[in-house]
């Protein structure tokens, strides 16, 4: 410490302060006895009665300003505060709820976008969406970037994303966004009121990997309450209309060895997008940027879905990671003509990347459309440093060809190995795809069915798992254990 | 035909001209009841009464034309069923190996195909097609023979056949011109 | 339709325009024709023409150099919409090519005389639009110089193509079509070689005529056979004709996207081919017929009866929306969800420009006077043509844009060089079927002669005797 006391040590500092607060006595026989019980007795704060304020509504900070918007200020969920801007992952990562990528936006309501007269227009390109530039007021200080429409937002606010705007981030994070910062000040860090919005008029290209949010009536994810489910476990089964197992013209395929197959807890999910990117990572999926996104050619071979459900005001959203299904009957499979997919032994759909030729017609058979195409070179296959980056258990992938997830099988087949040196089988939990092993909630389970008490067997012979899609009995292995939710009774229709 | 005739009569034969179709029928049919067996006739268009009347029996290409097909039905099944079934099973989209109604498609192009190369090729290989150089070509005015008029050609190696006979032969049948062909 | 009987052949042409005009004989036609290739001009016209259609095929030949470098992301295409121009191109051209092989078999079979002065020309629109069509699944695909795995060969991967995909079925139909359609046209053109190597005066002319013609000399037993071979030909590509479409519908069929999940398909595919086949037909015999100065041999009857075919084939096809939206409404779910986004969506445009296109005006051809009217049915073509396009527009992007999951629904929009692309096959075609009207009989000659009233064999007089 560079004061004037050098030789004074810590410990000295601290016995010398609780001397003080000691009071008479021996202070030494004080001193052991408080190390020894860990607390000085009769130093507990008094207990308070406390009334709960039941105007507390009425008093509560007006959440509609006076004048002008409230603005929040928001770390953005990708970049951060931009200490992650150059890094080409999570520049394209889709944000959680509005799935754009290479851009931050500035949050509205629906509400108040319209009174603006503001909207989100859909463009043509494929993953295009058109906003419009506004400019943003604050305290003295103003920003320019594109408005969003965000159903759930509060009204009469607007929440800016700090992460992009940079000058110098380097080659991929570089001048793209708007700087949040330039009208951050001490007086408002997180949040201030009498922010102004003025439309400028000027159209902006974001580019999302998710257009639209609703289910169209479509029973995609499954969500209950536990009052409900606990009433009538079949409930999540009753409404899908899953053909039973046999019911098939084709033969039944014996998987013998290993039968492996994913389980993911939808009510777990929080849509982190960790998955997205641990995926991106173990298999050398490319960035393709942000003129690409824009085109809806992106390459995450694993999304996370976000669907809105209720009123724009207040809905509820859910999040579904959609990975290869791995059909058992693979309708990809079967319109490919030169067998560049088709089935392992284990029940894999697998993906031979140097016999695709690239019809695309996979793709356009695939009804959860999981499957990628490489529309050009998309991988550096020059830079050195890169190869450095990449995976050496999976193959980098050349243009022209087809591509999607495979049940990490580099990781599988390591594991296997492994186990045939022992002369067993692999063991529950000793495969993790890359997706499973960063989920924080553990939503994703990956295993063999073909062991009764793996977890993903127990998950999957749980009454809450569906299959998506599963009315066009095409068999997925990855299967989905529905959303239970269980709200507060007191809180409906708040 | 031509070469070995060579020594023997100097000629291929005696061509006549006509000038519409009814006379070359007419005289073709005066030819064969005369005899004459070695006897053909050219016209610019397909004339169905000359079957009959030089007797050209019934092609048997039909039959050739079946072979090819069934021929085509055969190679088209069994390379689906071999390639899929038996030389490199492999399970696409849980579909059994020989997934036979996926290959009756080809089965039925291949079929088609195989018939129609039989038919063409038949058809030229019984016609003697492609053929440089033929006889009747030395016939100045048979160039005609694509256009506008008709010709019977007896030939030399008709038992029958006499130069001067049957030239006058076929001079008496209204033929515009009796011509004899080089060999 | 009864058979034809003299009489009624009688009553046909007197009431209604001859197939022939009248005054013509053997020497007259085989000039006629014949003189459009062996003249010495080449046409002002014809080089103007031809001019602007290689302009096109070297666009078309830039654009494919530019693909092959660089990848089909030059194209539109994207994830949901992985098939757009390349593959509504490909199987617009092949419908176009269906017309062809269908007046020369199909008619043929069913003895119509009026298919005779068109069938050549409509045969080699059939190989010329199957070449242009064949660009497209061949360029299409990511990689094209691995397009030869989709033929079955044995290699040292051990590899064999998989046999249950639509695609590899395509293949084979594709191929066979082209390769029986080009047989036949062959067949049919060869006494007309023979003609044009006789009627040359050049002698390389004379010589290349001559090696064409295989030395064809007309002789009575080759007629035999070759009419045999003929009928054969024409009994063989009847089926191959509707299995071609059909097959190129089961691309979509056998699929599970809605949209493209059908079984009218094939069906109504086969009427659309028929339908734009004669469309394009129309669109090329009416100016080279009116250039040519040849109103003489394709005579306001094959106008009527082509109309005529393309009102019948346009009703089915009508038929065919019809259906599919019934079948959409009776669905119900996925599939009446696909009907109302196509008729109501963001391509809603696009699905009552084919409505229009293909259903409305080609109501015109009802009307005697527009089928007699050159340029209202030059016109009326063209908007056929056009529709049948947008309808494949329609069923390939408006199904895959939404299909089942609303999260990876996205928009589609061609680029520049899927214009270029288009186009420039456009360009491809016309070029090559410059080329044939300059250098081949356009006309069947020989068959042209077979309906002269001279080349009837009258044989009442001395039949009698012949037969004692």
């Amino acid at each position: 410490m560079l004061n004037d006391q050098p030789d004074r040590t810590s410990y000295d500092i601290v016995r010398e302060r609780w001397q003080q607060q000691a009071g008479a006595g021996d202070f030494e026989k004080w001193w052991r006895r408080a190390l020894h019980d860990g607390v000085v007795p009769d130093t507990a704060l008094a207990g308070r009665t406390l009334t709960v304020r039941t105007d507390f509504a009425a008093v509560a900070p007006n959440s509609a300003p006076a004048q002008g918007l409230e603005i929040v200020f928001r770390p953005d969920p990708s970049t951060y505060d931009g200490r992650f801007a150059n890094l080409g992952w999570l520049q394209e990562l889709p944000k959680p709820l509005t799935k754009l990528t290479w851009d931050n936006v500035i949050y509205l309501s629906p509400r108040t976008a319209e009174k603006l007269g503001l909207d989100r227009v859909i463009g043509s390109r494929g993953g295009e969406v058109w906003s419009e530039i506004v400019e943003l007021r604050f305290d003295g200080r103003t920003v320019r970037g594109p408005a969003y429409l965000v159903p759930g937002h509060a009204d009469d606010c607007a929440t800016v994303f700090m992460g992009y705007g940079r000058e110098r981030a380097g080659r991929v994070g570089s001048k793209i966004g708007y700087n949040a910062a330039v009208i951050r000040t001490t007086g408002a860090m997180w949040a201030g009121t009498g922010a102004e919005l003025r439309r400028t008029g000027e159209a902006y290209q974001l580019a999302s990997t998710q257009l639209h949010f609703l289910m169209e009536g479509r029973d995609l994810v499954r969500a209950t309450t536990l009052e409900e489910y606990v009433q009538n476990p079949e409930i999540v089964h009753e409404r899908g209309h899953e053909p039973p197992e046999d019911l098939s013209l084709y033969p039944q395929y014996q998987y013998d060895g290993y039968r492996w197959a994913m389980a993911i807890d939808v009510s777990a999910c929080i849509g982190c997008n960790a998955c997205i990117v641990a995926c991106q990572a173990e298999n050398n999926i490319p960035v393709v940027g942000k003129e690409q996104v824009a085109r809806s050619r992106e390459m995450h071979w694993l999304r996370v879905d976000t669907y809105y459900e209720g009123a724009p005001e207040n809905p509820t959203a859910y999040f579904q990671p959609i990975p290869c299904q791995q059909c058992e009957k693979a309708p990809c499979e079967v319109v490919c003509p030169v067998n560049a997919t088709v089935h392992s032994a284990e029940g894999l759909n697998d993906m031979v990347y140097n016999r695709c030729v690239g019809t695309r017609y996979c793709s356009n058979n695939c009804p959860y459309k999981v499957r990628r195409f490489n529309y050009f070179l998309y991988q550096d296959w020059e830079t050195p440093t890169y190869k450095m980056m990449r995976n050496p258990e999976v193959t980098v992938r050349s243009r022209g060809v087809m591509e999607k997830c495979t049940y990490c099988v580099q990781r599988i087949q390591a594991a296997k190995i492994e186990a045939g040196k022992d002369g067993r089988r692999v063991r529950d939990g000793e495969v993790l795809t890359a997706c499973q092993a960063v989920c924080p909630t553990e939503a994703i389970v990956f295993g063999d069915l073909n062991d009764p008490n793996s977890r993903v067997a127990k998950l999957k012979a749980e009454k809450r798992n569906f299959s998506l899609l599963g009315e066009l009995n095409v068999r997925p292995r990855t299967s989905y254990l529905a959303a239970l939710r269980n709200p507060n009774p007191e809180l409906k229709g708040a | 035909m031509a070469h070995k005739t060579q020594e023997q009569p100097e000629i291929y034969g005696v061509m006549a001209e006509f000038a519409t179709p009814t006379d070359l029928v007419r005289a073709a049919r005066r030819a064969r009841e005369a005899g004459y067996r070695h006897v053909d006739a050219f016209s610019p268009y397909p004339i169905e009464e000359l079957n009959e009347a030089i007797g050209i029996r019934r092609t048997r290409l039909p039959v050739l034309i079946l072979f090819g097909g069934l021929l085509g039905t055969l190679t088209g099944y069994l390379l689906q069923y071999y390639t899929s079934a038996i030389d490199y099973p492999i399970n696409v989209g849980g579909r059994p190996f020989n997934s036979w109604p996926a290959f009756v498609p080809i089965t039925f192009e291949l079929t088609v195909l195989f018939a129609a190369f039989s038919a063409v090729f038949g058809m030229l290989g019984r016609n003697g097609l492609p053929r440089p150089y033929h006889p009747v070509f030395n016939v100045p005015r048979f160039e005609l023979a694509s256009r506008d008029r008709f010709f019977l050609l007896i030939e030399a190696t008709d038992p029958k056949f006499d130069r001067e006979e049957t030239a006058g032969f076929l001079a008496g049948l209204n033929a515009q011109e009796v011509s004899e062909v080089e060999p | 339709m009864s058979t034809i009987t003299p009489e009624r052949q009688q009553t046909l042409t007197t009431t209604d325009y001859p197939v022939i005009a009248p005054g013509h004989n053997f020497i007259t036609v085989t000039e006629k024709i014949a003189n459009i290739v062996l003249a010495r001009r080449t046409p002002f016209g014809w080089l103007v023409g031809t001019a602007i259609a290689f302009t096109m095929v070297m666009m078309l030949l830039y654009t494919i150099g530019y693909l092959v470098l660089t990848g089909v992301g030059i194209w539109g295409n994207n994830i949901p919409v992985a098939w757009a121009f390349d593959i509504i191109n490909f199987v617009w051209w092949i419908g176009i090519g269906h017309a062809g092989t269908l007046i020369s078999a199909i008619l043929l079979l069913f003895r119509q005389d009026w298919r005779t002065s068109i069938n050549r020309a409509a045969e080699a629109m059939t190989l010329f639009a199957v070449a242009c069509a064949g660009l497209f699944p061949l360029l299409h695909v990511g990689r094209p110089w691995l397009a030869y795995w989709l033929f079955p060969y044995p290699n040292t991967m051990g590899m064999w193509p998989q046999f249950r995909s639509p695609l590899m079925w395509d293949v084979f139909a594709v191929s066979t079509y082209g390769t029986v359609s080009l047989l036949f046209w062959y067949t049919g053109l060869i006494p007309d070689l023979a003609t044009m190597r006789d009627q040359a005066r050049h002698p390389l002319v004379k010589k290349l005529y001559g090696v064409l013609a295989m030395g064809w000399r007309g002789s009575a037993r080759h007629w035999h056979r070759y009419e045999t071979v003929y009928l054969i030909l024409a009994g063989l590509s009847t089926p191959l004709v509707l299995s071609v479409h059909t097959i190129v519908s089961f691309d979509f069929a056998v699929s599970l996207i809605p949209g493209w999940h059908t079984t009218i398909f094939p069906p109504y595919f086969v009427a659309g081919a028929i339908y734009s086949g004669f469309a394009m037909v129309l669109t090329l015999l009416i100016p080279i017929r009116k250039f040519y100065g040849l109103e003489d041999l394709i005579t306001l009857r094959h106008m009527h009866q082509m109309a005529k075919v393309m009102l019948a084939t346009g009703l089915i096809v009508a038929y065919g929306y019809l259906m599919e939206a019934f079948i959409g409404w009776y669905a119900s779910g996925y599939e009446w969800f696909m009907m109302r986004n196509r008729a109501l969506g963001p391509y809603a445009w696009a699905y009552w420009m084919l409505i229009l296109c293909n259903i409305v005006i080609p109501q015109l051809l009802w009307s005697k006077r527009v089928r007699e009217n050159m340029l209202l049915l030059f016109l009326v073509s063209i908007v056929v043509n056009t529709g049948m396009w947008l309808e494949r527009f329609v069923i390939i992007v408006t199904s895959l844009y939404r299909d089942f999951l609303p999260s990876s629904w996205g928009m589609y929009s061609p680029r520049l060089w899927d214009f270029t692309m288009f186009f420039g096959t456009i360009g491809f075609f016309l070029f090559l079927m410059f080329i044939f009207i300059r250098l081949l009989p356009m006309i069947s000659i020989f068959e042209v002669r077979t309906l002269l009233p001279q080349a009837k064999v009258h044989t009442e007089p001395e039949g009698a005797a012949a037969h004692d």
